[in-house]
C-alpha cells in the first residue's frame, strides 16, 4: 500500500517517487500546500476505495500517517 | 504522439492519473492549434477544476492558462484598474458563484432575492462594459447546507427569480454571456453525491468530481466555439445507435423506435436531438454494416423514423470497416477528423475507431437509455458563439490543414488491432442446449448466409441426430465480453461427398474474419469424421447476401455451374487458409 501512496503523492505534487520516503511531509515538500492536500485526499480515496473522516483529514501528512489511516479505515 | 492520446478518457477515472496526464499533455511536443487564457471570478474554492478544464481544453490542442481571482472580490477586481483581471484581458471570465456567499441571509426564513439580484445586476453590467471577455456564468443552485433538505420550496422560487434574471442577461447578450444550469449538471451527478461536505466545511470547495468533470466539460465547450473549434460532422451508427435491434435480422417490423416500447421512445427522442442538430447547420452522417436498402428502408418507411435520407451529407453502408470508412467520408465532406464526432452502440466498433483515427470523437450509447437524448449536452460539442471574423478565418485554415489518414496506412493498424481484440472462438458439435439458438440463427440471418436455408428448432433437433449430418456451432469472445453462439456450420454426408448445407455468421461478429476460421476448423472436424474425398457447396443469391458472392472462391473452392441463381462450386482436397490464425484463438470443444 506504501507504493501505492507513494505513487498517487508523486502523481499530484509532480515530482519523482524516489523523493517520497515514508516520512515526507508538507515541509519536506514545497508543493505541498493546502489546495494540493484536498486534491491529494480525493485522489487516494479514488485510488483507495476509501472515504477517509473530518477529523483524518487534517493529520494526514505523510505517508506512514496515511497507511495508519487506511487501515484502520479498512479494518474498523 | 497527438495530445488526444495522452489524455484517454480512462485518466478520468483517477484524480492522480488526470493531473499525471495533464502535465504529460502540458509537456508534450505537439503544435497548439490556439490558446485561451481563463479567470475565475468567484467567491468559493474553484481551483479543484482545473486538472479537468484543462484535460477537456488541452484534449483540442488548446493551450490554456489558469488564474482565480480572490474571493468574493469580483466587482473589486473588475473595477480596479491593476487587478489581474483588468490588466491581463482573459479571454474567457468564469463568473463562479455560490449564493450563500453572495447573501449570507440566503439560509433565513424569508428571505428575499433583490439584495443578490441587484448584485449580480452590477456585475453583468461591470462585465458587459469594462471586459471582452466571453462570461460563463451559472444558475444558483440551493445553499450547500440545505441541499438534501425538505422545506425548501420558498428558497428555491426565490432563486429562480435570480436565474431567469441571468437567462434573461444571456439572452440579450448573445455573443458575451454563456450560462451553465447547474442544476442539471447536479442532477446529473445524483446531486447529494456531487457534494463532499468535509471540503465544504474545511475549505469551500463542496463539488466532487463527478460535478467538476461535469462543469469543466460545459466550460470546455464553450471555450471550443470560441475559439472555431466546435465540431462539424455527427457520423452515427445504425443498429442500436439510431433505433433499437438490428434491421438486417429483426426487420423494419422488429426494431424499436417509436411509442410502442420504453427503448423505442428513447431512439426516437435521440433521433429528435440529431434532428435539431441537422437543423442548426451540423452535418450528418451515416456509418453501419449493413445492406444500403435495409436502412434506407427505415429511413424512409418506417412511421417513426424522424431522420431521412435527405438529412444526410453523406453515408457508408458497407461491410467495410470503420475507421476506412470515417477517413473516406472526412475526405468527401473536406472536413477534418477532428471535426467528426462518431456514436456506436459496439464497443470493438467504438475502440477500432479510437485507436485508428484518434483525431475523431468517440461517444458510446450509454447503457441508460434516458440518458441518450441528451448524450451531446454534456460536452457541448455542437455549441455555436458568434464569431469573429478572424476565428471564422482560422477555422477555415485548420480545415485545409487538416489532418486525413490514407487507406494504405490503415491497413496495417487494422491487424494489430484485430489481434489485440483477443477475439477467441469455441467450435462444438451442438448439444441440445444448442438447438434452440442455432435454429433462430437459421430463421433470422440474412447478410452472412450462403444458402439461406430457415429451419425450425424440430428441422434442427432431427438433423443433428442424424449421423450423416453434422452441424457445428461457433460462439465467439473477446476483450469486450460473450457474443455467445453467432455461427452455424452445416455439413451433409453423401456418399464420399460433403455438402455444406448450411454456412451463416450473425451481423455482429463480422468484419474480423472469423468466418474464415470457422469454416477451415468445421471442415476439418468433417474430414476426421468422414474423410470426404470431395466437398460440395452452394451459393445462392438472395436480396440480401451479395456481401457472401465471392466466399467460396476466397476459400478455395472452385465454382463447378451457376444456374438461376445458385452457384456450385467443388474442391477435391480440403482446403486451408492460414491466415486468420494470428488474429484469433480457436477452442475446440
Amino acid at each position: 500500500m506504501s507504493d501505492t501512496i507513494r505513487n498517487v503523492m508523486a502523481q499530484i505534487f509532480g515530482i519523482p517517487v524516489e523523493e517520497i520516503s515514508a516520512s515526507s511531509s508538507p515541509d519536506s515538500i514545497a508543493q505541498w500546500d493546502s489546495l494540493k492536500h484536498m486534491q491529494l485526499i480525493m485522489a487516494l480515496e479514488d485510488d483507495l476505495g476509501v472515504e477517509f473522516t473530518d477529523e483524518m483529514i487534517p493529520q494526514l501528512l505523510s505517508v506512514d500517517a496515511i497507511e495508519r489511516a487506511v487501515l484502520k479505515l479498512t479494518n474498523g | 504522439m497527438l495530445r488526444r492520446q495522452l489524455l484517454p478518457d480512462s485518466a478520468l477515472e483517477s484524480l492522480a492519473r488526470l493531473t499525471d496526464a495533464v502535465r504529460a499533455a502540458e509537456a508534450a511536443d505537439a503544435t497548439w492549434l490556439s490558446e485561451v487564457g481563463v479567470h475565475f471570478l468567484r467567491n468559493f474554492t474553484t481551483e479543484p477544476l482545473d486538472p479537468y478544464l484543462k484535460f477537456h481544453v488541452l484534449r483540442e490542442d488548446i493551450g490554456i492558462r489558469i488564474s482565480h481571482g480572490g474571493y468574493g472580490t469580483m466587482a473589486q477586481e473588475l473595477l480596479h484598474p491593476t487587478s489581474d483581471t483588468s490588466r491581463s484581458h482573459p479571454e474567457v471570465i468564469v463568473l463562479s458563484l455560490l449564493i450563500e456567499l453572495l447573501d449570507s441571509n440566503v439560509v433565513k426564513p424569508g428571505w428575499s432575492h433583490e439584495t443578490a439580484l441587484w448584485q449580480m445586476d452590477d456585475l453583468v453590467r461591470l462585465l458587459i462594459e469594462r471586459t471582452r471577455s466571453l462570461i460563463i456564468a451559472n444558475t444558483f443552485i440551493l445553499p450547500i447546507d440545505l441541499i438534501g433538505s425538505t422545506n425548501t420550496d420558498e428558497v428555491r422560487s426565490q432563486i429562480e427569480e435570480l436565474n431567469t434574471f441571468m437567462r434573461q442577461a444571456a439572452l440579450k447578450n448573445p455573443s458575451r454571456i454563456r450560462i451553465i444550469e447547474w442544476d442539471v449538471l447536479l442532477e446529473s451527478c445524483d446531486t447529494t453525491a456531487a457534494i463532499d461536505r468535509r471540503f465544504w466545511k474545511s475549505s469551500l470547495a463542496p463539488f466532487r468530481t463527478s460535478f467538476l468533470d461535469l462543469y469543466s466539460r460545459r466550460i470546455a465547450g464553450s471555450i471550443r466555439s470560441l475559439k472555431g473549434r466546435s465540431k462539424k460532422c455527427l457520423v452515427l451508427d445504425c443498429d442500436n445507435t439510431l433505433w433499437g435491434g438490428v434491421i438486417g435480422e429483426d426487420g423494419i417490423e422488429g426494431i424499436e423506435l417509436g411509442e410502442h416500447s420504453d427503448r423505442g421512445r428513447h431512439f426516437s427522442a435521440f433521433q429528435a436531438r440529431v434532428k435539431e442538430l441537422r437543423e442548426r447547420g451540423i452535418m450528418v452522417a451515416v456509418c453501419s454494416k449493413n445492406n444500403e436498402e435495409d436502412v434506407w428502408d427505415v429511413l424512409e418507411n418506417h412511421p417513426h423514423c424522424l431522420l431521412c435520407k435527405s438529412d444526410l451529407v453523406g453515408w457508408c453502408i458497407d461491410w467495410e470497416d470503420k475507421a476506412s470508412n470515417l477517413a473516406k467520408l472526412a475526405e468527401e465532406l473536406n472536413i477534418g477528423l477532428d471535426s467528426i464526432v462518431f456514436v456506436d452502440d459496439s464497443p470493438q466498433e467504438r475502440e477500432l475507431v479510437a485507436s485508428l483515427l484518434p483525431e475523431v470523437t468517440v461517444l458510446a450509447v450509454p447503457e441508460d437509455l434516458s440518458k441518450y437524448p441528451s448524450l451531446f449536452e454534456r460536452d457541448g460539442f455542437f455549441e455555436t458563439l458568434a464569431q469573429t471574423h478572424e476565428d471564422q478565418i482560422r477555422a477555415q485554415m485548420y480545415q485545409e490543414q487538416a489532418i486525413r489518414r490514407s487507406h494504405r496506412q490503415l491497413f496495417a493498424e487494422l491487424d494489430d488491432f484485430l489481434r489485440s481484440l483477443a477475439t477467441v472462438l469455441r467450435i462444438r458439435r451442438i448439444k441440445e442446449a444448442d438447438v434452440e439458438r442455432v435454429a433462430q440463427l437459421t430463421r433470422k440471418t440474412n447478410q452472412f448466409n450462403l444458402t439461406t436455408r430457415r429451419y425450425s428448432d424440430e428441422q434442427i433437433r432431427e438433423l443433428a441426430s442424424n449421423r450423416d449430418v453434422a452441424i457445428y456451432a461457433m460462439a465467439v469472445s473477446d476483450r469486450y465480453g460473450d457474443m455467445g453462439l453467432t455461427g452455424v456450420f452445416i455439413a451433409k454426408r453423401d456418399g464420399a461427398t460433403a455438402v455444406i448445407d448450411t454456412l451463416l455468421l450473425s451481423c455482429r461478429v463480422l468484419g474480423r474474419r472469423l468466418e474464415f476460421g470457422f469454416v477451415d476448423q468445421c471442415m476439418r472436424l468433417v474430414d476426421e469424421l468422414w474423410q470426404p474425398e470431395v466437398w460440395h457447396a452452394e451459393y445462392i443469391l438472395t436480396s440480401k447476401n451479395d456481401q457472401v458472392r465471392g466466399f467460396w472462391p476466397d476459400v478455395g473452392l472452385e465454382l463447378e455451374g451457376e444456374d438461376n441463381g445458385r452457384s456450385l462450386y467443388r474442391a477435391q482436397v480440403p482446403v486451408r487458409r492460414n491466415d486468420y490464425l494470428e488474429i484469433m484463438t480457436i477452442v475446440l470443444e
